[in-house]
């Protein structure tokens, strides 16, 4: 499994004020908080998927959050780049 | 067998050239034959699918330049296809009637990820490019 990205570079520049925002937040903190929430959550979840079985919706359930962070964990390397007239915004996955 | 290396070799058994005038002309020849020569690297698998959109540098209206580039891991969109099979059947034939509604003949409960990979192979001589008045989109993998 890959690891899931730790920094998160979000660059705000306005070009008419000459103004430039680089910040580099370390988002490996939000993954670690959420896993956090996931262990305690758990067995709530495992409950729901359970009850939401003969409904056919308890295979989406348990699956959900697992899938969700094999997402997170392939988000490295993903970068948003938008340029207007007056204002850049640049994201990118580290 | 190449023809090329069955002529020199019939050439060596009707007695034409002698046995190391063959040898010669079959390492001239080499040993690829009629197969294919690769002429460059070898494909790599693409890692990025690119979206570019730029405004057309032929347009007029010059009061809202905008200028996107997103860069999207190949990966991430693999983990992506595998919520397909979250989808309940009853979702499903939700999702394919508005679908269709938008007049897109598509069953999603056809997607799955073995038929991404072999799209992900196809991708590597897929280029898009859309232009319109006002901008120009280019679609590739990288």
């Amino acid at each position: 499994m890959n690891c899931p990205p730790l920094l998160l570079r979000l660059d705000l520049s306005e070009t008419e004020h000459h103004g430039r925002v680089v910040l580099w937040l370390p988002i490996f903190l939000a993954w670690l908080i959420l896993a956090a929430i996931l262990i305690a959550l758990s067995p709530l979840i495992i409950l729901a998927a359970l009850l939401a079985w003969p409904f056919g919706w308890g295979k989406t359930v348990l699956l959900f959050i697992p899938l969700v962070c094999n997402c997170i964990c392939h988000l490295h390397g993903l970068e948003v780049n938008i340029e207007r007239k007056d204002r850049v915004l640049f994201i990118s996955f580290k | 067998m190449s023809d090329n290396q069955k002529r020199i070799l019939d050439m060596l058994a009707w007695g034409k050239i002698s046995a190391d005038e063959a040898q010669k002309l079959l390492a001239a020849i080499g040993s690829g034959g009629d197969e294919p020569r690769s002429t460059g690297a070898p494909l790599r698998s693409p890692k990025y699918l690119r979206v570019v959109i730029q405004p057309n540098p032929d347009a007029t209206k010059e009061d809202d330049v905008k200028r996107v580039n997103v860069r999207v891991p190949i990966n991430l969109i693999r983990a992506g296809i595998k919520f397909t099979s979250l989808i309940p059947a009853e979702a499903s034939e939700q999702v394919n009637e508005a679908l269709k509604e938008k007049g897109i003949n598509f069953d999603v409960r056809n997607l799955k990820p073995e038929d991404l990979e072999e799209l992900i192979e196809a991708l590597h001589d897929l280029e898009v490019d859309i232009q319109n008045g006002q901008e120009k989109v280019h679609v590739y993998v990288e």
